[in-house]
């Protein structure tokens, strides 16, 4: 539940940043790392305050697939929007394409920004840690390869007449959702594998 | 749904001067939300950690580690 909350709020903001229904006191890419950050510094005094009284506070890999899913969702859900509202037709030479690059590039550096935020110095990962990222990375690698067979199939098949309006910016941004997708399929995953072994246990 | 292999990684540990969770992932080079996992019977170690825990303790891993019939169904 909380991983679909997360994934959903971030996926929400996302298009909210990409699309025209707000007006923004700043550029929307500022606007998406600012909440980047303040929602990493509110998260690290989350996670220190229940470190320090319950000790059930998620480890440094769990952390780092948390932070992957909410950025991921966002910046994906903000490439899709604005790749919709642009149209298959979007140029790689134009106001829109320009916009796009730059909010994403800003979104990814505020990303980057973020996990320095959340990250701790002692990064350690065991083969409970690898386990998990193997069986997610299983079954997100077969939810990639089959998106890449939907898509294949269907501009296979697609009449060369519709298929004349879309730009390559527009198939190459399509491909790149696929692998977005199934990056967040992967990042679920392995927080539902966390949350599978999650027991409360002694702070010590 | 717990591991079919059980511990007494708990007992062990307050039998070794109430060890917290935390040493014990240190000595055994793991976090200490794989102890956590470990304990609860939600996780079942690969045969190295399982040497590497009884060794933390000088058990021998079938002091420490045990098969639940119940959970592996046989």
């Amino acid at each position: 539940m909380r991983i679909a909350l997360v994934m959903l709020l971030s996926a929400v903001v996302g298009a909210l940043l990409a699309g025209p229904w707000i007006d923004w006191p700043l550029h929307e890419g500022y606007v998406g790392v600012v909440l980047m950050l303040v929602a990493a510094l509110i998260l690290r005094r989350h996670w220190q305050r229940r470190a320090e009284t319950r000790g059930d506070e998620p480890g440094e890999p769990e952390r780092e697939v948390w932070h992957g899913l909410a950025s991921t969702s966002l910046i994906g859900a903000q490439i899709a929007t604005m790749l919709f509202l642009a149209g298959p037709g979007l140029a790689l030479q134009s106001p829109q394409a320009h916009q796009m690059g730059r909010t994403t590039w800003t979104l990814i550096a505020g990303a980057i920004v973020s996990w320095f935020i959340l990250h701790r110095r002692e990064v350690q990962r065991d083969e409970r840690d690898r386990a998990i990222v193997t069986q997610a990375n299983r079954l997100s690698g077969h939810v990639l390869a089959v998106l890449i067979v939907v898509l294949a199939v269907t501009l296979g098949f697609t009449p060369p007449q519709r298929l004349a309006p879309m730009s390559h910016v527009f198939l190459a941004h399509l491909l790149l959702l696929t692998l977005v997708i199934s990056s967040l399929v992967s990042h679920a995953l392995q927080l539902w594998g966390y949350r599978r072994d999650a027991q409360s246990g002694d702070a010590g | 749904m717990n591991a079919p292999i059980g511990n007494h990684l708990r007992r062990l540990r307050f039998d070794h001067g109430e060890m917290t969770q935390d040493a014990l992932a240190r000595a055994a080079g793991v976090t200490r939300q794989t102890v956590i996992a470990l304990e609860a019977g939600r996780y079942a170690p690969s045969l190295e950690l399982a040497f590497r825990l009884a060794h933390v303790f000088g058990k021998r891993v079938d002091e420490v580690f045990f098969w639940r019939e119940d959970e592996a169904g046989g």
